[in-house]
């Protein structure tokens, strides 16, 4: 149902209605030993590192620049240009060679030597993924031409723009749901412990109109107003993050509600602190945890939402990557199944790595509940 | 309680307004307007618009004034009983997403005549055609989730709990229009098995109601599929979670203690105790009802709300996109209000506030 | 001990958090140019029968249908300005005239026309006989009240006004004949007469009540003379026309019409070959495919033609910005732009590059004029000449300071146009001109262009019935008004004072040879000028279930439906009719 797409945080953040759990430390082993219990959370978390790593280090795998080269007696790093902070740490003029215009005279180099190139090492994928390959227009996977997941509908190599996609997707996640957060938990906080008439005129009245909000139209609409100066990815996440508070601050208001009645905040009342400390120090701490569940959550149903949104036309805009805009890109080219299988099978493996370390986490936090 | 029932439902009138102005707001900071996207670039000298009567159109429908005259006429309208006439298919908004079925009671039929008429124009209007795909979803939803978590919950961390956990994750993991282009080629185009385009077959018209209905659910199995597999993952975790919690209550071990078969506790006691989580549930799933995926009804050209929404957008349809929005937020409050009702029903310990 | 590790969490989550964004932020990865071209390919049948069916007598029967990309918004012709509207209300209504497969006009509801000798007025006789689908009859009353509806300013008839710009008065003779006045002897002015025509009786309305006619419920149950007749309409889903057995033509072969809504893409082509569809477009990347599938193509009749519409890229001239004012530089970026590369590879050859805003296979396009070749060096040559030249170390070009870095408007919604653009935008890179892509919704990006709010855009030009440039090309289609949109089409504030004088002189002159050496002279300054640079005619290909016999293509671009008769004709044996 639209619920899923436009929900996805919602149904996480609902999913924690119910019963009180128990409070406090315990005896049982730590948080961490907990979690590496569960092999599918570990095999998760595992992903999600991977995924990291190759986000960040997509100039090295994926670029039509050299790692390394020897050109006019000189060695320059070009490929390593893109990655903060280790292009800092290498000689300044070493990386910063500009090469020519045509991306694939290295490539060609055996048919046209140049004397002022020596040694030179292209990465893995030896192109761009902005750059456009008339010959290549919808050509299939090819490890003979370096192409392993083939090319998309403007002959730009698939694997290239994956890696760099994946900065995207990922960015996405933990943008939009860090700023749901941020929204989420102040908003949410400030009605559950206020409580009283802020709570029943101002702060639940405010999650309501932000959960009836439709969200696809705001994105729409947004875009269509948006000066494309600013970074569409950009756009795309805060929006994504605005109408995605709402879930994590309900949640976040029940368990202020609840705690706010409990032995642990009277004692700290009775102790001397003042509300404004107890709500910090006291509160806050036992709300996050479990809202971390949430969030992770969250970032799956946020990648899934960046790819239904590109599939609208409204998310990411090519030629900026991203695992979405790839994807969609098969409703037009049934046939193309490379174009499919590999951002699906990207956005399949993240989405569940997500859910998974989630799980584990909640599985962790609270063996007794309902997980 | 019913204090507060009545409380929250005054309250959501500030609400639906403090809504409307919003969305308004937002729409017309988008620039363009309903007679402006009808421009065509080209189709030589004959087809383009005088600028000068082009402003005096805008003028007589009082689209050249400052959105909030815009908004207070609207407003007036609709104190006046009616939602406004659509300008992309210039009739009446309540036809276009009801289909004219209100005005079957005044038809002058006799009043059996004129409920089946109502209900036929609304079953094929946008709203029915969105509220029963959404219907047939929540069916397969329920159908297939609440057994696996029953399941899964009787045989807590046995081999069906983890590998029904994995596989209802992992289809969550899917995005839902790939997986229904998948399904098209597949079970649409490959082996010709179900229709996959709109809701209804050519004859449909001349069908007997058995057969129509066997078209109906033919044509919505698909789509259908597409919406209900995301949520499997997680109304089967929450009706093994509910189960589970109420497996541990003490009236449980009362009645394993008194001697009967954990097959016979399940079903008397736990099933029970966990149908009023679900009904809350229920209540959480019931605005998705309303509001159609815009997603799939695009792509299985399927006649619904989601569509009808985003084409709206597109044609700036200003009253149209004004309806949609306060339809789907009054279905939101409408069940966020349930939900909070029944959680309050089942829980004296939680307090409404 | 609980505490601590949550603390112990919460940076762990934090360092994920900021080690993402910061290995995700870093440095935007630089773009770089394409590569190569190859070669093209023409054009095919006309018309269709399987084997043995053409010396056939026609049989009536039959059930064509075909697919619309949404639901029509009216059927009212005078109020519809959209094409999906078109395509359904043409089938219901009859023009006075109309255009044939050869670009020829034809008399429908008109059975002929004849000019003063001074040119100044156009006398239509009428067709007797002819009924509407209630049974009342057709007379000049009938063409008089469509025109007035239209030029009343209460009605929404925006789009048709304009066309009917040059007329002076209209007025009744008899009860089949009407007589036009023209303010000046004016060509293109038999154009606008393929107007669509609605009954008096029915629209009718009192003087001042133009409203009502917007509302009028016969918008939604029309009555025409057409040769179908609406049966249904069922918003969303589908419309169906049943023939109209006493059409003044005689009743068309086919028994129905049925336009279901089906959005473009791989939905229609899907239905198409599970036989939901009749017919269904095909892009190049799906012939290609399907080229090879016998299934597929022994059922089929193939037809590919040119539509008639050009891309172009408008580049704008009003001084707002510092790069085109200057011809060499336009003519630079044609030269840079590997046009015939983008219709090989992206059209898959379903396409010619274009030269002009003239159709290439009309007397109005001078074959002499050719497109501007790839050529790079020339480009680079002319910007250099232009001023605009390359700072050592630097890959941008600049001129006085300024670097060449402009953004080019496209919408958003059509796929083609980003996928050209970004390919122009690596080849304009490698003559170190820098192009920003910027893609607004539909709306937006007529509002920009029409504001002349841009410095480049993309975008097409569909023709009308007669090539007359006018609205394109002539200088004082330029001037914006106080509201700030502009008066007509030119948005790229094209002024050249013998390209003005040459359309004036055309739109005076009846004798086709002599208003075709005006249309190939317009042509050669447009081509040394380049206001815009035209990229693409490009073709259609289309593909139509093989009972239906007679199907023809327009070769004057009209396609399959958007001339006369048409679909009238198209007929389905007997045997190979479906239940």
């Amino acid at each position: 149902m639209s619920g899923r797409e436009e929900g996805a945080v919602k149904i996480g953040a609902e999913a924690r209605t119910g019963a009180p759990r128990s409070l406090g430390g315990d005896a049982t082993p730590t948080l961490w030993a907990r979690f590496r219990r569960s092999k599918g959370a570990m095999a998760g978390l595992a992903f999600v590192g991977f995924l990291l790593a190759a986000a960040y280090f997509a100039p090295l795998i994926a670029n039509n620049e050299p790692l390394v080269i020897r050109y006019e007696g000189r060695w320059s790093f070009p490929a390593f240009r893109e990655l903060p902070p280790l292009n800092h740490l290498l000689p300044k003029d070493a990386v910063d060679l500009r090469l020519a215009a045509d991306p694939d005279w290295l490539l060609d180099l055996p048919s046209k030597p140049d004397p002022r190139v020596g040694f030179f090492l292209l990465p893995p994928v030896p192109y761009s993924p902005y750059q456009t390959r008339l010959r290549d227009v919808n050509r299939g996977p090819s490890l003979s031409r370096r192409h392993p997941f083939g090319c998309d509908d403007s002959g730009r190599d698939v694997c290239a723009r994956m890696l760099y996609g994946a900065r995207v997707s990922l960015l996405v996640g933990f943008l939009a749901v860090g700023v749901a957060l941020l929204i989420g938990v102040a908003v949410g906080a400030l009605g559950g412990y206020a409580g009283g008439w802020v709570d029943a005129v101002v702060v639940s009245r405010l999650i309501e109109v932000m959960m009836c909000f439709p969200t696809f139209f705001l994105l729409l609409a947004v875009v269509a107003v948006m000066d494309p100066r600013y970074l569409n990815a950009w756009t795309v996440m805060l929006v994504i993050g605005l109408t995605s508070w709402p879930a994590l601050a309900r949640y976040t208001r029940a368990e202020f509600l609840r705690l706010k009645d409990s032995d642990m905040t009277a004692s700290a009342l009775a102790a001397g602190a003042g509300p404004v400390r107890v709500a910090f120090r006291h509160l806050l701490p036992n709300a996050l945890t479990p809202l971390l569940v949430n969030a992770t959550f969250a970032i799956a149903g946020s990648i899934l939402l960046e790819s239904a949104v590109s599939f609208l036309g409204v998310g990411v805009q090519p030629p900026e990557p991203s695992w979405g805009n790839i994807l969609s890109l098969v409703t037009r080219y049934w046939s193309a199944w490379w174009l499919g299988l590999f951002p699906g099978a990207a956005i399949f493996l993240s989405v569940l790595s997500y859910n998974l370390v989630g799980e584990g986490l909640r599985e962790a936090l609270d063996p007794h509940s309902a997980g | 309680m019913l204090a507060y029932t009545v409380r929250r439902l005054l309250l959501m009138v500030p609400t639906l307004l403090l809504i409307t102005v919003v969305v308004f707001a937002v729409v017309k900071l988008a620039p363009g307007n309903p007679f402006s996207v009808l421009q065509v670039p080209g189709e030589g000298p004959s087809r383009q618009m005088n600028p000068e009567d082009y402003q005096a159109m805008l003028h007589r429908y009082g689209l050249d004034r400052p959105w909030p005259v815009q908004y207070w006429r609207w407003l007036r309208t609709l104190a006046s009983g009616s939602l406004g006439e659509s300008f992309s298919q210039r009739r009446p908004v309540s036809d276009v997403l009801f289909g004219g079925a209100e005005r079957a009671f005044s038809a002058g039929l006799p009043p059996a005549a004129a409920a089946s008429a109502f209900l036929r124009r609304l079953a094929e209007s946008p709203f029915g055609a969105t509220v029963q795909l959404n219907l047939l979803a929540l069916l397969f939803m329920a159908g297939v989730a609440f057994p696996v978590g029953l399941r899964a919950a009787a045989r807590r961390g046995g081999a069906f709990d983890r590998v029904s956990s994995l596989l209802l994750y992992g289809l969550y993991s899917l995005p839902n229009f790939w997986v229904a282009v998948l399904l098209i080629v597949l079970v649409g185009v490959h082996w010709r098995l179900l229709p996959f385009i709109g809701m209804h077959s050519d004859g449909f018209g001349a069908m007997g109601p058995l057969a129509q209905a066997w078209d109906f659910l033919r044509h919505a199995t698909l789509p259908a599929l597409c919406l209900s597999y995301g949520g499997l993952a997680f109304v089967a975790r929450f009706t093994r979670g509910t189960v589970l919690e109420a497996l541990h209550q003490d009236y449980v071990r009362t009645a394993r203690a008194k001697g009967l078969t954990e097959r016979a506790v399940l079903r008397r006691h736990a099933v029970r105790n966990a149908l009023i989580p679900l009904l809350t549930l229920a209540g959480l799933l019931l605005p998705s009802l309303v509001s159609g995926s815009v997603i799939i009804e695009e792509i299985f050209a399927w006649p619904g709300l989601g569509r009808l929404f985003v084409q709206a957008i597109y044609a700036r349809d200003y009253p149209v996109i004004l309806a949609e929005s306060v339809l789907g937020a009054v279905a939101v409050l409408l069940s966020t209000l349930a939900a909070d009702l029944a959680c309050a029903a089942a829980d004296p310990r939680v307090r409404l506030t | 001990m609980g505490a601590r590790w949550r603390r112990g969490l919460a940076w762990g989550t934090a360092l994920l958090l900021a080690g993402g964004l910061y290995g995700c932020s870093g440095g935007q990865p630089k773009r770089t140019a394409p590569a190569a071209a190859l070669s093209v390919t023409p054009l095919n049948r006309t018309v269709a029968f399987l084997p043995g069916y053409e010396h056939r007598p026609p049989e009536n029967g039959g059930t064509f249908t075909m697919a619309l990309p949404v639901d029509p918004v009216t059927l009212n012709p005078i109020l519809a300005s959209d094409r999906v509207s078109y395509m359904a209300y043409k089938w219901i209504f009859d023009p006075l005239i109309d255009m044939d497969a050869d670009m020829k006009p034809v008399g429908v509801l008109a059975q002929s026309w004849e000019n003063s000798p001074d040119n100044r007025t156009t006398t239509f006789h009428l067709r007797k006989g002819v009924l509407w689908q209630d049974g009342k009859p057709f007379t000049a009353d009938d063409v008089l009240f469509s025109y007035h509806a239209a030029m009343d300013p209460a009605v929404d008839a925006l789009q048709l006004r304009p066309a009917f710009d040059q007329v002076a008065k209209v007025e009744k003779v008899d009860d089949y004949t009407v007589r036009v006045t023209w303010k000046e002897p004016y060509a293109p002015g038999l154009a606008a007469w393929v107007f669509y025509i609605i009954p008096e009786h029915l629209y009718g309305y009192a003087r001042g009540k133009g409203a009502s006619f917007n509302q009028n419920p016969a918008n939604q149950a029309p009555v025409g003379t057409g040769p179908f007749r609406l049966e249904e309409w069922k918003r969303g889903d589908r419309l169906v026309l049943t023939a109209n057995d006493h059409y003044w033509r005689g009743r068309p072969h086919l028994d129905r019409l049925i336009l279901k809504i089906i959005p473009k893409g791989q939905t229609q082509l899907a239905a198409y070959e599970t036989g939901q569809l009749d017919m269904a477009a095909l892009s190049a990347e799906q012939w290609d495919e399907l080229r090879t599938d016998s299934a597929f193509a022994a059922g089929a009749s193939i037809f590919e033609y040119y539509a008639r519409q050009f891309f172009y890229l408008g580049w704008n001239m009003d001084g707002s910005n510092p790069f085109f004012a200057d011809r060499r530089v336009r003519q630079a970026m044609t030269y840079a732009l590997d046009r015939q590369g983008v219709v090989e590879s992206i059209l898959g050859g379903h396409g010619a590059v274009a030269a002009g805003p003239f159709y290439p296979m009309s007397w109005s396009s001078d074959p002499q004029v050719k497109p501007y070749p790839y050529d790079p060096a020339k480009a680079s040559a002319l910007l250099d000449e232009a001023g605009w030249k390359l700072p050592p170390g630097k890959t941008i070009r600049e001129k006085e300071g300024k670097p060449f870095s402009f953004e080019c408007l496209v919408p958003a919604e059509v796929d083609m146009f980003s996928r050209w653009l970004e390919v122009f935008q690596q080849e304009l890179k490698r003559v170190g001109v820098d192009m920003r892509i910027r893609k607004a919704e539909w709306s937006v990006f007529l509002d920009r262009t029409h504001r002349h709010q841009f410095q480049a855009y993309l975008s097409g030009w569909g023709l009308g019935d007669d090539p007359d440039p006018y609205s394109l090309l002539d200088s004082s289609q330029a001037r914006l008004l106080p509201s700030g949109l502009a008066v007509g089409q030119n948005d790229c504030s094209y002024a050249n004072p013998e390209v003005d004088r040459l359309i004036a002189e055309e739109e005076r002159t009846f004798d086709l040879q002599a208003r075709q050496t005006l249309f190939w002279k317009i042509e050669r300054l447009v081509a040394e000028d380049q206001p815009m640079t035209f990229l693409f005619w490009p073709t259609q290909m289309v593909a139509v279930k093989n009972r239906f016999q007679d199907v023809r293509v327009s070769r004057a671009g009209y396609g399959m439906f958007t001339w006369y008769p048409s679909l009238l004709d198209w007929w389905v044996p007997k045997e190979l009719q479906k239940p």
